[in-house]
This record gives structure tokens, C-alpha cells and sequence, in this order.
């Protein structure tokens, strides 16, 4: 069944909370993905997620959605800034012990062993350069839909993009060194 | 046993027996898997693997019930402003019931005087 998210919205603005239920279950899955990506953790992109909502909720209930841009790009926008606040939070403030999920029992192990390797593979880089890698090379996005969640240019995402595989380039190559000393 | 421990052979044996527990950590496949693999290539594995990510409808319920207390409390302080109104056009007309009484009062009030001061004029 297809929603129109937007008329669903309008709803929303008008005083009807009950009508927030099929924009979270229709937006959820994708959203969560992202944000699990972007943080490298199931309990972090849970808590930044719910922020998200119960601001976006806050968004509509008070008129600022001018319906100009698609819902659920409008939300992508607003979880992908709230992941971004939250990797420049951790990274001054660095959790002393990781929490755990609340939600993720339709998770499989696979991809939680594959969300750990991604955390890996990312720690270290600079939030934004962080944000600009995955949302390109992790959730295929072009680099202008990608400057357009994170509201700056094309070029501001090309140059971050050079960066990050850069510092990736680098570190697998630290990485092969340390293989070649085991060898020798 | 003198001789059994300083037999080459032997004392090889026992140095393969006392290595034979030696593995790398998980850090040097993780190294070596990663030397192998461009560095595309894996973040895409990565995005597939993680492709079926979902929290279940429970998280939803979270959530909404999470921004249930939103409209609740905008429905109080809507009632207040409502009642406000509703307060100050009542305190409106009590005041204007006021007004009316207190010149009707102060009228009888005048006229009362008067006439106790014709009353006065009449006895003198």
C-alpha cells in the first residue's frame, strides 16, 4: 500500500498525534539503517533516532514542515545531522562503557558483525568526513543528495570524500604492515 | 633421562608440542582481510550486510509513546489559554454588573441623603 507521507503530515499538523504511527512505521527501517551506520552502533543510532522523531514530531505539531521536500527526505536530513551531533559528542566525550540495544531483535548477526567491522573500518575519521563516506559509498547516495542531507555543496562533499579514503587508504596500509611483521 | 633431553630430536618434538598453541589474534585476519580487499569493495559488503536492518514495530510503540507527552501537554496549556478567555469576558461583564449597581447604589445613596436632609429642613 502506497501512504502519501505528506498528507499523513498534514494530519500531524493539524493536532492528530495518532497519525505520527504510519510515518514512524513506514520511515523506520530505512532511517534506522542510516543512523546504525553512521554511529557504528545499534544502542547509539536507537537513541539518536528517537530524539529524531520526537523533534520532527515537534516540527510538525508546530507547522515548520513547508512540505516543500519530500517527508522522508526531510527526515533522512534531520536523523543524518542528529548522527553527526552525536559522532562530534562521543568524540569529545567518549562513552566509558558501550550500551546496549534495546530493539534489535529482528537483527541478524551477520549484520552486527558487519556494523561492527563498519565502526572499525571508520573510527578515527572526522565526523562529517565520517557521514560524507557512508552516505555515499554505504548507502549509495550521489554526492549532491548527499550535500543536500548535510546542507553544503557538492564540492565541500568531494573534497571530504578524498579525505576519508585517504585516512582509510592509510590505515590499511599501517594495517598490511603489521601483516608483514607477523610474517617476518 | 639425562640422555632423552639432550637428544635433538626430542627436544624438537617438545619445542613443536609447546608451539603448537601459538595462533594470530583476530586483529591480523581482520589486517589481512583488509589488505586484500579495496577498500570500495568492502564498504559495499559492508552496506549489503547491513542491508536488512530493522528495530521491529516495539520501537515504533517506543517512540510514540515517547512523543505522546508532546500533545499532552500542549492540550493543557491550550485548555489555560482557552479558560483565560473564557475568564477574562466573564471578569468583563462582572465588571460592568458593578458599575451598573454601584450607580444604582450610589443613586439610592444620594437620594436617601436628600431626603433625610429635607426630613432636617421640614423639623426646623
Amino acid at each position: 500500500m502506497v501512504v502519501d507521507l505528506r498528507l499523513v503530515a498534514a494530519r500531524v499538523a493539524d493536532g492528530d498525534a495518532s497519525s505520527f504511527r504510519p510515518i514512524v512505521d513506514h520511515t523506520r527501517a530505512p532511517l534506522y539503517r542510516l543512523a546504525a551506520r553512521l554511529t557504528g552502533s545499534l544502542a547509539d543510532a536507537e537513541d539518536v533516532l528517537q530524539e529524531a522523531y520526537a523533534n520532527a514530531f515537534r516540527a510538525l505539531s508546530e507547522g515548520r514542515y513547508d512540505g516543500r521536500a519530500k517527508l522522508e527526505t526531510w527526515l533522512y536530513r534531520i536523523v543524518t545531522n542528529a548522527c553527526v551531533d552525536h559522532l562530534r559528542k562521543r568524540r569529545e566525550r567518549p562513552a566509558e562503557t558501550a550500551k546496549e540495544p534495546r530493539f534489535d531483535g529482528l537483527v541478524r548477526a551477520e549484520a552486527r558483525v558487519a556494523l561492527r567491522e563498519l565502526d572499525v573500518v571508520l573510527a578515527g575519521l572526522a565526523p562529517l568526513d565520517r557521514a560524507a563516506l557512508v552516505l555515499v559509498s554505504v548507502e549509495g547516495l550521489s554526492a549532491r543528495e548527499a550535500a543536500e542531507a548535510l546542507g553544503t555543496t557538492e564540492g565541500a562533499i568531494e573534497q571530504r570524500l578524498v579525505r576519508a579514503r585517504a585516512e582509510l587508504r592509510h590505515k590499511t596500509n599501517e594495517g598490511s604492515r603489521d601483516v608483514e611483521a607477523h610474517r617476518g | 633421562m639425562a640422555k632423552r633431553e639432550t637428544d635433538p630430536l626430542s627436544a624438537l618434538e617438545a619445542l613443536g608440542r609447546a608451539t603448537e598453541g601459538l595462533e594470530p589474534s583476530d586483529a591480523f585476519s581482520d589486517a589481512l582481510m583488509a589488505s586484500l580487499e579495496p577498500e570500495t569493495e568492502r564498504l559495499a559488503r559492508l552496506s549489503r550486510q547491513t542491508d536488512g536492518l530493522d528495530p521491529g514495530p516495539s520501537f515504533t510503540d517506543e517512540v510514540l509513546r515517547r512523543v505522546g507527552s508532546s500533545p499532552r501537554e500542549n492540550a493543557w496549556s491550550d485548555g489555560v489559554v482557552r479558560l483565560a478567555r473564557f475568564a477574562l469576558v466573564g471578569a468583563a461583564a462582572a465588571a460592568a454588573v458593578c458599575l451598573v449597581l454601584s450607580s444604582q447604589a450610589e443613586r439610592v445613596f444620594d437620594s436617601a441623603v436628600l431626603e433625610s436632609v429635607a426630613a432636617v429642613e421640614v423639623d426646623e
